[in-house]
């Protein structure tokens, strides 16, 4: 559904290029739960931002359902790690935004929004403003907001970077259900390990200098995954692995 | 001690001295307090100095509302189309610095003498602010709500209603703020000088009467109205940042 061919990126800095991309392919099916996973300078986001047509390639193609990507898709929403929340709005009213441009009906946008304010649990808050929610509550809203438009694909730009473990967790578990529910496309880019082999399908690990896929790692877990489980622990080794981040030999004495 | 009773024994003290200055100097161009305060009571009996007010607070919310409106759409044009500011941003750099009085020979050259000069004074003395402060707060609205706006497919003119607006409004609003204390404060020189009526005008009209009691409740007038104003602008901005969450 989602056909990433060669695609370069390079940004001039100063009279300087800088490769942020280079030679990225990759195929993703619709439906799919795919973590983009790396350090930072990576290109994870570049890549995102690609895909969503916020960033343009230097060459390459990207084609969604066969079209090539030109810029931003109103059906195809956007996570941030810090929200994006409006603060002038109420939470209501920022889940209304989306809607504003197809549904002229006041009361049909406020069903909707109370739809997916109940989907995540907040609609008990809907006349609050963004400031006096909590983080993970804030993310919760606009879940519900990019939800709301009925998007077939959700990028994700480190959505939880921010949050606390235990909410952190939550809200993996959250978006779990939700994609399961509704079959939305989605695109995580994260730098944590542990929520990459959580969350994903496939793992797309990504090296940096120049950016590129160093290697996309299936993940055969069933869903309600353990992180305590042997087979869980295995593919988040594999992924250091990967990474060369595990010390074999040696390093093993000081333990 | 609250904050309140030290400010009120503050003013209480400057009473006290003003009245011991002025009994011992015993000068006619020098009134005591209580003398002023008649005077003061009986301008607003006879209705002088209502009309003076009414006068002044209409120009000043004329040349204000002007000032801002134009100052506020001028700044999110020229904010948002940075390119066009370069422009423009040397001329406004090198007129902001002239003082507003500077221009009342001309202003009174070509409006002749009414409420246009004291009007054009305070459009001068609160739309630099208000334009500058503009043009910065849209520069500074956050790049994520822009992605938002481009993510939900908003047209230019809904993102320019919908987010620049509302986003960069608490610093604009900073700039309104200013403004409402700097226009105040020309709108008596601009009266002073281009009109026959307005507390502006009092104060000069005072001095022709050899009136210092006059002259000295004028100013209370225009400081007393300085300070409401301040104050109102405060409520409403408390509002506006409980509104946006801060």
């Amino acid at each position: 559904m989602i056909d990433i061919k060669n695609v370069s990126v390079d940004f001039r800095q100063q009279k300087k290029q800088f490769t942020a991309l280079r030679n990225v392919s990759l195929s993703i099916a619709e439906g799919e739960f795919i973590c983009l996973l790396g350090a930072s300078g990576c290109g994870k986001t570049t890549l995102l931002n690609a895909i969503a047509g916020f960033e343009k390639i230097s060459s390459g193609s990207i084609k969604i359902a066969g079209e090539e990507v030109r810029k931003p898709d109103s059906h195809n929403t956007f996570l941030f790690q810090n929200y994006g929340l409006l603060p002038w709005r109420t939470v209501q009213h920022n889940v209304e935004l989306g809607l504003e441009n197809n549904i002229r009906n006041r009361e049909e946008r406020r069903k909707i929004a109370y739809k997916y304010l109940r989907l995540v649990g907040l609609e008990e808050f809907k006349d609050r403003h963004p400031a006096q929610l909590s983080g993970g509550m804030q993310q919760r809203v606009a879940i519900a907001r990019a939800l709301a438009v009925n998007p077939k694909i959700l990028y994700m730009d480190e959505p939880l970077g921010a949050l606390d473990v235990i909410t952190r967790a939550n809200l993996q578990d959250e978006i779990i259900r939700i994609w399961r529910e509704f079959r939305k496309t989605i695109i995580f880019v994260t730098h944590d390990i542990e929520e990459a082999v959580y969350l994903a399908d496939r793992v797309v690990i990504m090296a940096p200098n120049p950016g590129r896929i160093k290697a996309v790692l299936p993940i055969n877990l069933g869903r309600g995954r353990d992180r305590t489980s042997a087979e869980f622990q295995q593919l988040r080794d594999k992924v250091y692995e990967i990474f060369e981040m595990k010390n074999f030999g040696e390093a093993e004495y000081y333990l | 001690m609250t904050k309140t009773i030290r400010g009120i024994i503050g003013v209480l003290a400057l009473l006290v001295i003003w009245h011991i200055a002025a009994v011992r100097t015993q000068s006619v161009l020098f009134p005591a307090p209580l003398d002023v305060f008649t005077s003061w009571i009986e301008l607003f009996r006879e209705g002088v100095m209502w009309e003076h007010i009414r006068t002044s607070m209409s120009r000043f919310a004329i040349g204000y509302v002007i000032a801002a409106t134009v100052g506020i759409v001028l700044g999110l044009f020229f904010g948002w189309f940075a390119g066009a500011w370069s422009f423009v941003n040397p001329i406004i750099q090198i007129l902001r610095p002239v003082s507003p009085i500077a221009w009342i020979p001309f202003i009174v050259l070509w409006f002749g003498i009414g409420d246009i000069p004291a009007v054009v004074i305070i459009f001068l003395a609160v739309f630099y602010p208000v334009l500058l402060s503009t043009v910065s707060a849209v520069g500074r609205v956050d790049k994520i709500y822009l992605k938002v706006a481009q993510n939900f497919a908003l047209s230019r003119t809904q993102t320019l209603w919908k987010i620049i607006l509302p986003a960069s409004f608490p610093q604009i609003s900073t700039g309104l703020h200013q403004a409402i204390g700097t226009g105040w404060v020309f709108l008596v020189a601009g009266e002073m000088i281009g009109a026959q009526s307005g507390l502006g005008f009092l104060i000069i009209d005072s001095r022709n009467n050899l009136r210092p009691d006059h002259l000295l409740a004028a100013i209370l007038t225009i400081g007393l109205i300085g300070l409401l104003l301040d104050l109102m602008v405060n409520v409403i901005e408390k509002q506006i940042y409980t509104k946006w969450g801060k």
